[in-house]
C-alpha cells in the first residue's frame, strides 16, 4: 500500500508534473526499470511516460501485461532465437505477431512505430494493425517475418499514408502482384526509408520505383530485391529523381558493362551495396568512393583483388561487409585506407572450387595488420581459415572500443596454426573491456578447459555469448559458469557437454534469462535436465529432425538437424502455440 | 522446537558462499542494485505479504533463518547474493487428519508458490527434493555418462551458414550456368593470370 509519507520523501517534494518532465529524459531501459521500482508515484510515472520497449522474446510476457505502458509510442519484438537465421529453427515454431497486434488495436493510442523481428505475421494482422492505428503510424518493420503476402502490404500502404519507414528486409512473403508498390508510390509524399531487400519480388514495376521517387523528396534509405527487372540499368531515372538519397542497396547488373556509365548517382549517396556488381561495373563507384562510409560487397562478384582496388579509394570508410574473398590482402589494404572503421563484417564464401577466388581467405595475417590499422573498430565479426594466439592479442591490444566480437573458424583446412587459442582469447577479453557481446566457434581441441575458464573469468560486461566447439568436458562448462556476471543471454553449440552440465551451469549463472543449445551429449528423455527446472523458467526441446530438400539439380537432400533445447525466462509461464516440432519440458510428466 | 513465526532467509544473507562476489557488490552498488533487481522481480509482493501475516509452521528437521523486516534496506542490497532454496511443506496442523489436500507453499530462489497438493503427493515432491539436494561442491560427470545418447553428436555438426548468404551464392551459381555454364571459374571474376601466391 503506498505510504504518503514515503512517497513524499522520495520525489523530495517535487511535483508529479515535474517529475513527468524529468522522466522524459531518461531512456536507458536499465534506468527506467530501477526508476520505476522507487515507490507506487514513480512506478506510476514510468508507466505514462515510457515511450519505447523492447521485448527480447515475445513469449517472456503477454500482451495484456504491456497495458502498464499505455502511452507507449514505439515497441519492438522478437520472436523465433536467433539461431532461425542459419535455418536451425522449424518454421512453424512460433512467434506470432497476431495477439500483440490484436493487443495494440485495442490499447495503444500512441504507437508510432512497430518493429517485428523474426516473427510470423498474417495479412489478417496486417489489416488490422492498418485500419486500427494506420493514421498514427510512421514506422514498420517486418525484419525477417514470415506469414504474409503482397495483399496484407496493400492494406498497409492504403490506411498508413504517414508512413516514413517501411522495411520488409529477408522477410519471406508471397508475391502476388507488385499493386502495393504502385499505391505506396500514390499515397505516399513522406517516405524516408524503403527496405525490401534480400526478398524475392519481382513483380514490381521500376516506374512505381521513379514515382515514389518523385513524390517523396525526403527519400533517403532505399534497399530493393535483386531481381533482373531492377536492373541498375533501368533505374536512372530513379537515381536522378530521388536527390535526397544516401543509401541504396539491391540491384542488379544484366547488361553490358558501358551502359552503366549513364547513371548519375545522387549527390549525397554515401551507404552503397551493390548486387552482383562485377569487376567492370565497379568503376562506377569510383567518383564518389571517398565520401562513402558504409560499403555492402556481400552480395557483388569480385575478387580479392578488386577488393583491394576499391578499398583504397574508401578513406571516410565506417562500415564494411564483405565475405572472405576479400582475403588478408584485402585486410591490409584496409588497415592501411580506412582508419576510420568502426564496424567490419566478413562472410563465409562458397565452399566449392573455384567459386571464388584462391586468395580469398582470412587468417591471422590479415586480422593483425586490421587491428594495428583500424584502433576505431567497435564491431568486428570474421570467418577465418586460419588462426593464432598473437593475432587475437593485437586484437586485445589495439582494438580497445571492441564493443562486439565474433571469430568462426572455418573447418575447410585440416591444420591450424596454433590451437588451442587459451592464451589468445584471454589476452582479447582481458584488453577490450567494453566488450558486451562475444562469439567464439572453433573446433574440436580449439579452446582447452582452461580455455574456457578463461572466458568465464575475464567477460565482466559480456551479455550476449555464442559459443561453438570449445572446451574439452563437462569440467570446463562448469568452471566457465562460475564467471560470466552479466551473461544474460548464452547460445552454445557443437560442445560436447552433457545436460546435467549444461543444467548445472545454468543455475550457476546469476544473470542468464535465456539459453539456446544443439549440439550436446542427450539423453533419450532429458530428464537430466531436471535438475534447472525451476518456477519462471521454461524449458522446450526440439527433437532432432530430418529434413528432406531438393536442390536446384532435383536432387533429394537429407539434412539432419540434432536436438535442441531452448530455455528462457518467463512471466507468463509455458506458451500454448506448440507446434508439433516443439515439445515443452514438464517436470511431473516426465514420471508418467 | 521451531518457533511460532517463520524465519526465513529470503536474501541470502546468512549464506555467503563467495566472499569476493560479495565484496565486488560492496564496491559496485549499481551492479548490486541490478542483482536485487534479478531476484525482487520474481518475488510475488502479496503472495509475500499473506504469508508473512499468516505465519507457517515447521516440520521437523528444517532450518532456522533471520526474517528481514525491512527488505528494501540499502545495505541488505548490498549483500544480496544467491537466495537458498527452501522447502517448507505447510500444513494447517500437523496433528489432524490430512484432509483432501492442503497447501504446499515452496520459496525457491526469491520466488514463492503455493500448490494444493493431497498429502500423498506432498510426501512424494518433499522426497523428491530432498533426494536431489545440490552437492557443496559442484561435481562435472563428464566421461562417466552411460545410457543412450543421440545419434547425432556434435562432432557432426557442420558450421551452419546465414540464409541471406546461402541465397545469393545459390543464385550467383544460376547466374554463372547461364552465362557460361561450363566454365565457372571464367564467369566469377576471378583472376585471370593465377600466379599470384597465397603466403
Amino acid at each position: 500500500m503506498a505510504n504518503p509519507h514515503l512517497n513524499r520523501v522520495m520525489s523530495f517534494g517535487i511535483t508529479d508534473e515535474a517529475l513527468e518532465l524529468v522522466m522524459a529524459y531518461i531512456h536507458d531501459p536499465r534506468d527506467r526499470d530501477a526508476v520505476s521500482r522507487v515507490c507506487r508515484k514513480w512506478y506510476e510515472i514510468d508507466a505514462l511516460t515510457r515511450k519505447h520497449i523492447t521485448i527480447a522474446l515475445c513469449y517472456t510476457t503477454s500482451p495484456e501485461r504491456l497495458r502498464r505502458f499505455r502511452c507507449l509510442e514505439s515497441l519492438k519484438l522478437k520472436g523465433k532465437p536467433r539461431a532461425a537465421m542459419f535455418n536451425l529453427i522449424p518454421e512453424d515454431w512460433g512467434g506470432y505477431a497476431g495477439p500483440w497486434i490484436r493487443e495494440i488495436a485495442e490499447s495503444f493510442n500512441y504507437l508510432k512505430a512497430l518493429h517485428f523481428r523474426r516473427m510470423i505475421v498474417e495479412d489478417a494482422d496486417l489489416e488490422l494493425l492498418a485500419r486500427a492505428r494506420g493514421r498514427l503510424l510512421q514506422v514498420l518493420k517486418l525484419d525477417k517475418c514470415s506469414g504474409f503476402s503482397t495483399d496484407g502490404l496493400l492494406h498497409v500502404v492504403r490506411h498508413c499514408r504517414w508512413l516514413r519507414t517501411l522495411v520488409l528486409e529477408e522477410s519471406y512473403l508471397v508475391e502476388r502482384d507488385g499493386q502495393w508498390l504502385h499505391e505506396l508510390a500514390l499515397n505516399n509524399s513522406v517516405l524516408e526509408t524503403l527496405n525490401f531487400y534480400l526478398i524475392d519480388l519481382s513483380k514490381i514495376s521500376v516506374r512505381d520505383l521513379d514515382l515514389l521517387a518523385g513524390n517523396c523528396r525526403s527519400l533517403v534509405s532505399v534497399k530493393i530485391s535483386d531481381c533482373e527487372i531492377l536492373d541498375l540499368f533501368y533505374l536512372v531515372g530513379f537515381f536522378r529523381a530521388a536527390v535526397a538519397l544516401e543509401e541504396f542497396g539491391g540491384g542488379s547488373f544484366n547488361e553490358s558493362a558501358e551502359k552503366y556509365s549513364l547513371i548519375s548517382f545522387p549527390p549525397k549517396l554515401c551507404r552503397l551495396g551493390l548486387s552482383y556488381m562485377g569487376r567492370n561495373e565497379m568503376s562506377i563507384v569510383f567518383p564518389f568512393a571517398s565520401q562513402l562510409k558504409k560499403l555492402d560487397l556481400l552480395y557483388v562478384m569480385l575478387d580479392t583483388e578488386d577488393h583491394c582496388q576499391l578499398i583504397q579509394q574508401c578513406p571516410n570508410l565506417e562500415i564494411l561487409e564483405a565475405r572472405n574473398v576479400i582475403g588478408d590482402r584485402g585486410l591490409e589494404v584496409l588497415a592501411q585506407s580506412c582508419r576510420r572503421l568502426k564496424r567490419l563484417r566478413i562472410e563465409r564464401g562458397a565452399d566449392e572450387q573455384g567459386m571464388e577466388d584462391e586468395q580469398g581467405l582470412v587468417s591471422q595475417r590479415g586480422l593483425s595488420a586490421l587491428a594495428q590499422g583500424c584502433v576505431e573498430l567497435e564491431y568486428l565479426a570474421v570467418y577465418v581459415s586460419d588462426i593464432t594466439n598473437a593475432s587475437l592479442e593485437s586484437i586485445g591490444t589495439y582494438c580497445k572500443n571492441l564493443s562486439d566480437f565474433r571469430l568462426v573458424l572455418l573447418d575447410r583446412e585440416e591444420r591450424i596454426t596454433d590451437l588451442p587459442l587459451d592464451n589468445g582469447v584471454r589476452a582479447l577479453l582481458r584488453g577490450c573491456e567494453k566488450l558486451r557481446r562475444f562469439a567464439l566457434y572453433l573446433r574440436v581441441g580449439g579452446l582447452t578447459n582452461v580455455g574456457l575458464g578463461y572466458i568465464g573469468q575475464y567477460s565482466q560486461n559480456v551479455r550476449w555469448m555464442l559459443l561453438g566447439y570449445v572446451g574439452e568436458s563437462d569440467d570446463g562448462l562448469l568452471e566457465f559458469s562460475r564467471g560470466c556476471p552479466n551473461l544474460q543471454k548464452l547460445e552454445v553449440r557443437g560442445c560436447c557437454f552433457s545436460e546435467r552440465a549444461l543444467a548445472l551451469a545454468v543455475m550457476q549463472l546469476d544473470s542468464l534469462r535465456y539459453l539456446w543449445v544443439q549440439g550436446y551429449r542427450a539423453s533419450a528423455t532429458g530428464s537430466d535436465l531436471l535438475a534447472m527446472v525451476r518456477p519462471f523458467w521454461n524449458i522446450e526441446l526440439i527433437p532432432p529432425r530430418r529434413c528432406v530438400h531438393i536442390d536446384e539439380q532435383e536432387n533429394e537432400v537429407v539434412i539432419e538437424h540434432p536436438a535442441q533445447i531452448l530455455a528462457y525466462y518467463s512471466l507468463v509461464g509455458q506458451r500454448n502455440d506448440y507446434p508439433e516440432t516443439v515439445r515443452p519440458l514438464e517436470p511431473f510428466a516426465m514420471n508418467n | 522446537m521451531s518457533k511460532a513465526i517463520a524465519d526465513l532467509d529470503f536474501f541470502g544473507v546468512e549464506r555467503d558462499t563467495c566472499s569476493k562476489l560479495q565484496f565486488q557488490k560492496f564496491l559496485e552498488p549499481q551492479k548490486s542494485f541490478r542483482g536485487v533487481q534479478g531476484a525482487i522481480s520474481k518475488i510475488n509482493p502479496q503472495l509475500l505479504k499473506n504469508l508473512i501475516a499468516s505465519g507457517t509452521t515447521f516440520s521437523e528437521g528444517n532450518r532456522q533463518e533471520h526474517l528481514l523486516s525491512s527488505p528494501s534496506t540499502p545495505a541488505v542490497n548490498q549483500n544480496f547474493l544467491r537466495t537458498l532454496p527452501v522447502l517448507i511443506p505447510v500444513a494447517r496442523s500437523t496433528s489432524e487428519i490430512p484432509p483432501e489436500s492442503a497447501q504446499l507453499t515452496i520459496f525457491y530462489n526469491g520466488t514463492v508458490r503455493v500448490f494444493d497438493v493431497p498429502s500423498d503427493k506432498a510426501e512424494i515432491i518433499m522426497n523428491f527434493a530432498q533426494t536431489e539436494l545440490p552437492a557443496p561442491k559442484l561435481v562435472a560427470s563428464s566421461s562417466k555418462e552411460a545410457g543412450p545418447f543421440d545419434n547425432l553428436s556434435g562432432a557432426d555438426l557442420p558450421i551452419a551458414r546465414k540464409h541471406s548468404l546461402r541465397r545469393f551464392l545459390e543464385k550467383r551459381k544460376e547466374r554463372m550456368t547461364l552465362v557460361s555454364p561450363y566454365d565457372l571459374v571464367a564467369a566469377c571474376g576471378g583472376q585471370e593470370d593465377k600466379d599470384s601466391v597465397r603466403s
